[in-house]
């Protein structure tokens, strides 16, 4: 017989697989736009992109500064490395459900990522968008493998709720927040046995509430 | 055998890829790593495993069926073929498993028989696991790997595929599956060593990996709860957890990774356990001595694979020769695995020697000695890097599926020691693994 119940725990691991491996693409999308503006002399330094992620930093960061604790840190739960180990954390424990191939995926960014460390700052930029084609990748052989409508969403869902609190963090306008939120909504009424309990209605509450204006 | 060490590196990128890791505790911290794979596999010919297969199927029946003997009728004891203490005393005999019959009379589902081949090319058994055998895994991804890399190898040469272990554990669970429910791999957690196994074996048999309190037992029925609170019921449970922790009700208490009242259930026979509650007593290193005794016992046949030559202290004449000869022997606690407690009598100084001497006195029945087998090396690329091959201790662990037939899995874990002077190759101790080919006719 197969299952058709997803438990508590898997559930969960869904969800955050979903949030931690969206996390590490934004963060790698964000990264390569401050590094784009930095180069042209532009006033935006990588010190503002650390405080929208957290922790608030006082004084100057250099680029170096700046990979070392923004990529690499393990420490940092902010780091690109933090959010792909979060990832794969949860996808280790998920192999049946999202089978090996996709969760190579995931093994490899972590891999790949760690052999960066040795290679220039100014350099690593570059050669991250490996990662952000494996990220691709994996989110693609998720859509492609997965046939319980169930599970796949609530990686979406992780998906789209990290996508909202990023854009929040990075001050994009209502109309891009609102743009994610309506794709959550969807996904609701793809699934809606599965999410009742989150009370979804809360997230328009939550948005009629905040301080984002259109 | 340049092809293969060439391609060391492209097998070992694609193995850290697909996640192929143990974990071992080191200084009270756990850590994964790649178990380290060496590419000369272990070449088996059709003729050599025909009989090899023949032997391990007349052992795991022969084992089988004194599991259920221990716990029904003790006839081997009554005619004195076994001495009970052996039995009663052994850490692995379960009271609770008394006049138990699990789910198509089969006790030991999976096992694992660890074998040495001699330097005349004979086969011999080291031990036999039919708890929780482990292993499995690592030379069927290892496979995938290897026809991935060396394409024409598989072409041009008949390997029988190692790859369907999935299929013959489903087939073999939905065997004894009670009810149609759902079939589970059991695993309590990622901090275990084996856990990119138990994820694996769930991926490829299709069966659902739970985790402590997933599972719960009402009124003497196994279900898998689901996110909305939805029970499904569990016919098959392969737990890969001992049997000590499995059920803090009826075991250890304190145990948090075990499910409440599976034993109830299972004694009720609304759910098969994988392998069977209490099959430790027939795989003490102490009942080992037996084991060719059952099989004249049990199925009236000369054993076709043999032990180590074994002595065991409980008899005057054994005791004797072990006193007189310990520092040519192999002592081993029978209370202990994965290579732990095995004592070399040649690495002992003569205080070291006494002192064993004073224990095997003391506890007769905690030791067994055997013979030093001259086992043959197998070749493997050294360590340095420099693409020499060196010559290492190895062994194979056999696995033998008993569903509706005994079928031996066509493969095995092939396991060597990367210390030239050792003989212990367990992963926990350094250990690395090689793929065991079994060559068509």
């Amino acid at each position: 017989m197969k299952t058709t119940a997803i438990s508590t725990g898997k559930a969960n691991r869904l969800f955050w697989l979903g949030r931690y491996a969206e996390r590490a693409y934004l963060s790698l999308h964000f990264l390569r736009r401050y590094f784009d503006l930095y180069l042209d002399g532009n006033e935006v330094d990588f010190k503002t992109y650390a405080n929208n992620l957290g922790p608030k930093l006082d004084g100057k960061l250099s680029f170096e500064e700046f990979s070392k604790l923004y990529i690499f840190d393990t420490h940092n739960p902010s780091s690109i490395m933090s959010s792909l180990k979060g990832a794969n954390d949860n996808a280790i424990l998920l192999r049946e459900v999202i089978s090996t191939e996709t969760l190579a995926y995931i093994q490899l960014s972590v891999c790949y990522l760690e052999k960066l460390k040795e290679a220039r700052a100014d350099q690593a930029v570059n050669l991250l968008q490996r990662i952000t084609d494996y990220l691709l990748a994996f989110f693609g052989s998720i859509d492609e493998k997965f046939f319980n409508d169930k599970t796949l969403s609530i990686v979406r869902y992780g998906r789209f709720i990290e996508s909202m609190d990023m854009h929040m963090r990075f001050g994009y306008g209502f109309n891009v927040i609102r743009e994610v939120f309506d794709s959550l909504l969807q996904l609701k009424n793809l699934e809606n046995r599965v999410f009742d309990s989150y009370r979804l209605d809360n997230f328009d509450f939550m948005l009629n509430e905040s301080d984002i204006k259109q | 055998m340049d092809e293969l060490y060439e391609s060391s590196g492209t097998v070992n990128s694609w193995l850290e890829r697909l996640g192929v890791r143990f974990g071992i505790y080191k200084n009270g911290q756990f850590k994964e790593q790649l178990f380290p794979y060496d590419s000369i596999p272990r070449v088996i010919s059709a003729t050599e495993y025909k009989e090899l297969e023949k032997g391990l199927i007349q052992r795991t029946d022969a084992l089988n069926q004194f599991i259920y003997d221990v716990y029904h009728d003790k006839k081997i004891i009554k005619d004195g073929v076994i001495p009970p203490e052996f039995v009663y005393s052994s850490k692995g005999y379960m009271p609770e498993a008394e006049g138990v019959t699990p789910p198509m009379n089969i006790y030991s589902h999976i096992s694992g028989i660890d074998l040495v081949q001699a330097k005349d090319g004979s086969w011999v058994i080291l031990e036999d696991n039919l708890r929780i055998p482990s292993g499995a895994s690592y030379p069927m991804i290892a496979r995938q790997v290897m026809r991935k890399v060396h394409p024409s190898i598989f072409h041009d040469t008949r390997i029988l595929d190692n790859r369907d272990y999935g299929q013959l554990l489903s087939s073999m669970m939905d065997y004894v599956n009670v009810g149609g429910g759902l079939n589970v791999i059991f695993t309590p957690g990622r901090y275990n060593s084996a856990f990119f196994e138990h994820s694996y074996l769930a991926e490829k048999s299709g069966a659902v990996l739970a985790y402590p309190g997933e599972i719960i037992v009402e009124n003497d029925y196994v279900y898998y709860v689901g996110l909305a609170g939805e029970k499904q019921r569990v016919g098959c449970i392969y737990r890969r957890v001992s049997d000590e922790y499995m059920d803090p009700n009826a075991f250890v208490a304190d145990s948090l990774i075990g499910i409440p009242n599976l034993l109830q259930s299972y004694k009720k026979g609304n759910v098969a356990v994988i392998n069977a509650f209490g099959n430790g007593v027939a795989d003490d290193k102490g009942i080992y001595y037996f084991v060719p005794k059952m099989i004249k016992y049990y199925l009236n046949e000369e054993p076709i694979l043999h032990n180590a030559p074994t002595y065991l202290p409980y008899y005057k004449e054994d005791y004797a020769y072990i006193l007189g000869n310990i520092e040519k022997l192999v002592i081993k606690d029978v209370s202990e695995a994965g290579g732990y407690g095995v004592v070399f009598g040649r690495d002992l100084d003569e205080k070291k020697l006494n002192e064993l001497k004073e224990l095997i006195i003391k506890e007769p029945r905690r030791f067994i000695a055997q013979e030093v087998i001259d086992f043959k090396d197998l070749e493997i690329f050294d360590d340095d890097g420099s693409g020499n091959r060196v010559m290492r201790k190895a062994d194979l662990r056999a696995f033998v599926v008993s569903g509706k037939e005994t079928k031996v899995w066509p493969s095995g874990l092939t396991r060597f020691s990367r210390n030239p002077n050792s003989f212990v190759v367990n992963s926990s101790q350094g250990g690395g693994f090689k793929d065991t080919w079994i060559l068509g006719e």
